[in-house]
């Protein structure tokens, strides 16, 4: 179980790095 | 080598770069049965053929990292051997892309308005909330990501319930990757095609290299957070029909 939770935080991490780099990066490199 | 790795995950983790052609295979073959039988509905028809032939390894997979939950004791050791699970899941996923951008370059016009119809409709209607809305770059932030939360959960849920349904939400995303990028050198070589030169071959390098890299800058760790989750998903789903789910091992 604690491995289930730990899978799905280092999975909503990636997702605010993901939605991060789309707003505030993408736009200023092309 | 290839129908080796189809059946035992262990082996495929050990080459997960061949998780690559396989994916591309399944495309390939997935593309062609959907145009050959039911042309009409070939969009989604394509994405269950490839969800439906990578169902075993997934499942497989997912029997494999769960009796890892069971044997190793060290959570550091376990994360670490889920990962080498994400990076064959990983390679696959960009097979599935490759393979759809590259059958959206080479195939006739018509074919593909028929083959990528409800992926060109995900695409215009992401553009269209993008650019249709002028508002403050945090609020787009939280847009993406819940939107993204969303899928995520459904990623989970998915796998949960089918075991290895999260196959089916990452073929998709794929297909819609693999279509925006081929949408996107596409358009590009037709505009290069009217200028003729040495210059060509070049400039049609340039514009796939840079085609890629748009998408992938944010579309890498998005698709990595999908393949966390439905590991996740998968992982407790097994659990539970293996009934380890009340054990200790598992709990801790």
């Amino acid at each position: 179980m604690k491995d289930f939770s730990e899978l799905v935080l280092i999975a909503v991490a990636f997702l605010i790095a993901a939605a991060f780099l789309e707003v505030y990066v993408t736009p200023v490199l092309f | 080598m290839v129908v080796e790795a189809l059946l035992f995950p262990l082996k495929a983790e050990k080459n997960p770069w061949e998780m690559f052609f396989i994916g591309f295979l399944y495309t390939s073959i997935g593309i062609l049965l959907s145009l050959w039988i039911f042309r009409n509905e070939a969009s989604l028809i394509m994405v269950f053929m490839i969800t439906m032939a990578a169902l075993p390894i997934f499942y497989n997979t997912m029997k494999l990292e769960e009796s890892k939950d069971m044997i190793m004791e060290k959570e550091t050791a376990i994360l670490k051997e889920h990962n080498k699970a994400i990076l064959f899941f990983l390679y696959m996923f960009i097979g599935i892309t490759v393979a759809c951008a590259v059958w959206y370059i080479l195939l006739p016009t018509s074919t593909i308005n028929q083959l990528f119809d409800k992926q060109t409709g995900t695409i215009q209607s992401i553009n269209n909330q993008v650019s249709g809305s002028v508002i403050h770059s945090l609020d787009i932030f939280g847009k993406i990501f819940f939107n993204n939360f969303k899928v995520l959960a459904f990623a989970i849920l998915f796998s949960f319930i089918y075991g290895a349904g999260a196959i089916f939400i990452l073929a998709w995303n794929a297909s819609v990757i693999g279509a925006a990028i081929g949408n996107f050198i596409r358009a590009n070589i037709s505009n290069y095609t009217s200028s003729l030169g040495l210059l060509e071959a070049g400039n049609y390098f340039h514009v796939v290299s840079l085609g890629l890299l748009k998408y992938s800058v944010h579309g890498v760790p998005e698709i990595v957070s999908y393949f966390y989750g439905g590991l996740a998903g998968g992982i407790l789903s097994v659990a539970l029909i293996r009934k380890h789910f009340g054990q200790k091992n598992f709990q801790q």
